[in-house]
């Protein structure tokens, strides 16, 4: 299992647009993927999970992958953050 | 929804402009049958029927999303992008176990979907971030998808054809849609000015207002419309009168446009010789050609923040000279006005150190840079640096006290200083300038004039402030209007304190860019105007129409108004 923390660089944060993305990305991998906040876990393959995660610009957030690909899905997902979603950050 | 104001017995309603053109027509309402929740429980043999009904309305659901996309893709790679969540959304697996989920322990398929998107929705309603908050209508547009779908129901977009569309909120699919229809204007009840559609009616032409508080009971289908998307006016039922003023005012749009060209060259002049200094509002380096072609006699502002929403940070030195620089070149020998980062926390977090519950009156404009001097120095010395060309004026925004100003000219000193001793180029006589945007700067206008080498109004803040009211509230947008007699009274404070101590004073918000506006600022006596390129030729017009001196005779008329209503008569109608 990994378990690492991912930062929310993009300006608008983590609305409909990036959590599609995000959601697209943790679904070409076999392994379970989750985010945390406060405590609250989140399927990372729901776009509707990570959007009430209402994660904002600054927000840190826990990452877990858990399954065979694990190391590259947690590596495809912190790029995904810290490039910040291919948007104005 | 209040009646704004009723100069011709006619109804004119006031919302938010939200895309800019004039649209008559017939009215297409579109009326959402609010889904309710059903309070009967499902016995065990309607189940399975059940089940089956929701995954038929979720496919029906996801197949009308991938004809959306189709057609987004041909008409704007953003709109596709969006709807491609929405698919996601409606596809989702979890929200889909917990709905069928529902359904299996005996609860109707429209109250499952409701419910499970109602306890999405309230997380977003909760979050902090007004951005987050404006997804919420994602999930509706999604949901009132379903239910639709749950009840047999699809939208016919059909009847919408050559109308006006008024309804509760509209999606961006409706958008394309109605697109297609050669839709002319869109009303809403609801919506933020930054939604998805919103954005996409700029993107077609297509005008629109919103925030239009209980349209579709107001409006019938088949009621002749104005939507007039400059001032954010619907009126209903127009009479003969304003029927032809509005349909002469869409054909003089049209007919500007081609005739507009031709005066280019020509001098920013009133009929009776007064000049006029036309600038342009930038907000990059690549927008000033585009503003020169148009005509404009200098670059009026530079929202200089917006180098920083696209780097995602505070820039270097270096790197902001050479932006700075790339303006200043491409205008020369036209002059160039920077106005200092104007950030809020709405705007770009970054250095403001912790959440603020009212950004508005927060730490912002020349608070913030006061605040963290080490940003303000980086970006006082790069605009010097760029001023070697003798074309440069530095803008401060947001000042509200005399200590403020000061602050900031040592600050200007203590840069000049540094480079001096650097030996570089640059202008040590640079125009200093403050941006009159609160109403304590108007007040006390006087005080600031001596102190400077210009004034800039800002009429939207100007407005937003002193009448305390967010613009782009659907709840008081009615109450926002820079025609204000208490707005017109400070700008009008603050062009005499500037004549008095013969400075300039010019006017960069909005407002330059009003039609019946115009004017009136001429006729207070405003000398310099600046607004976006797009607007400048149409602006050029309207100056080389005008005649000063009746100008003046209506500013006094309106110094006499005590109503924003009596203002509206006195400029014969609304703008």
């Amino acid at each position: 299992m990994i378990s690492t923390t991912v930062r929310v660089m993009n300006r608008a944060g983590l609305h409909t647009r990036p959590a599609a993305m995000l959601v697209k990305v943790a679904a070409q991998y076999s392994s379970e993927i989750y985010l945390i906040r406060d405590g609250f876990n989140i399927n990372a393959k729901s776009i509707i999970g990570v959007m009430t995660l209402a994660a904002e610009q600054g927000c840190e957030l826990g990452l877990i992958a858990e399954g065979a690909d694990e190391t590259a899905a947690a590596n495809a997902i912190e790029t995904l953050f810290s490039d910040g979603f291919g948007e104005q950050m | 929804m209040t009646d704004a104001f009723v100069p011709y017995g006619l109804r004119i309603l006031k919302g938010i402009p939200a895309s800019p053109g004039i649209a008559i027509g017939r009215a297409f309402v579109l009326s959402s049958d609010s889904p309710s929740l059903q309070p009967d429980v499902l016995t065990l043999e309607e189940v399975p029927v059940e089940l089956e009904r929701f995954r038929i309305a979720q496919e029906a659901t996801t197949v009308e999303l991938m004809n959306a996309i189709e057609l987004a893709r041909l008409e704007s790679s953003t709109v596709s992008s969006i709807l491609e969540s929405y698919l996601m959304i409606a596809s989702d697996p979890i929200m889909t176990n917990a709905i069928m989920g529902r359904i299996t322990t005996g609860t109707p398929a429209e109250t499952a979907v409701l419910s499970e998107f109602d306890i999405h929705k309230t997380v977003l309603y909760n979050a902090r971030d007004p951005l987050l908050r404006e997804r919420v209508q994602d999930f509706e547009h999604v949901m009132e998808r379903m239910i639709a779908a749950l009840r047999n129901r699809t939208l016919s977009h059909e009847q919408a054809i050559d109308s006006v569309v008024v309804s509760g909120s509209i999606t961006p699919q409706d958008m394309l849609f109605f697109k297609q229809l050669r839709t002319l204007g869109y009303v809403t009840e609801i919506g933020g000015i930054n939604s998805h559609s919103c954005i996409l009616a700029r993107d077609f032409g297509i005008p629109a207002v919103i925030g239009l508080r209980n349209a579709t009971e107001m409006i019938q289908t088949d009621m002749t419309v104005i939507v007039d998307g400059y001032a954010g006016l619907l009126i209903v039922e127009p009479d003969q009168a304003t029927l032809a003023e509005y349909t002469s005012k869409q054909k003089q749009a049209a007919e500007y446009r081609d005739r507009l060209g031709s005066l280019v060259g020509e001098p920013t002049v009133t009929r009776d010789g007064v000049e006029i200094v036309l600038k342009a509002n930038i907000d990059s380096p690549d927008q000033v050609d585009a503003a020169i072609m148009s005509g404009c006699e200098g670059i009026g502002l530079v929202r200089t923040e917006m180098l920083l929403v696209q780097k995602g940070r505070y820039p270097s030195v270096a790197e902001q000279t050479s932006w700075y620089r790339d303006i200043v070149e491409r205008a020369y020998p036209l002059p160039v006005t920077f106005r200092a980062f104007d950030v809020g926390s709405d705007k770009f977090r970054e250095g403001i150190p912790h959440h603020e519950e009212n950004p508005a009156l927060g730490l912002r404009g020349i608070r913030f840079l006061l605040y963290r001097p080490d940003i303000f120095e980086n970006q006082i010395s790069a605009i010097l640096r760029a001023s070697a060309h003798r074309n440069v004026r530095l803008m401060i925004p947001m000042v509200s006290t005399l200590e403020e100003l000061d602050e900031a000219k040592l600050l200007i000193e203590k840069c000049k200083e540094k480079l001096r001793a650097e030996g570089a180029d640059f202008d040590p006589a640079m125009a200093i300038g403050v941006m009159i945007e609160t109403p304590a700067a108007a007040l006390m206008a006087d005080a600031i004039a001596p102190r400077v080498d210009f004034l800039s109004i800002g009429t939207n803040d100007l407005a937003q402030y002193t009448l305390a009211t967010d613009r782009t509230n659907e709840l008081v947008a009615d109450i926002f209007d820079a025609m204000h007699p208490a707005v017109l009274r400070l700008i009008t404070m603050t062009v005499n304190a500037a004549h008095n101590a013969g400075i300039t004073a010019s006017v960069c918000g909005e407002m330059a860019g009003h039609s019946a506006a115009t004017e009136m600022l001429v006729g207070i006596g405003i000398t310099e105007l600046s607004v976006s390129p797009p607007l400048l030729l149409e602006l050029k017009h309207r100056i080389r129409s005008a005649i000063y001196t009746d100008c003046q005779v209506l500013v006094k008329r309106m110094a006499k108004c005590s109503t924003t209503t009596e203002v509206y008569a006195v400029l014969g109608g609304p703008l």
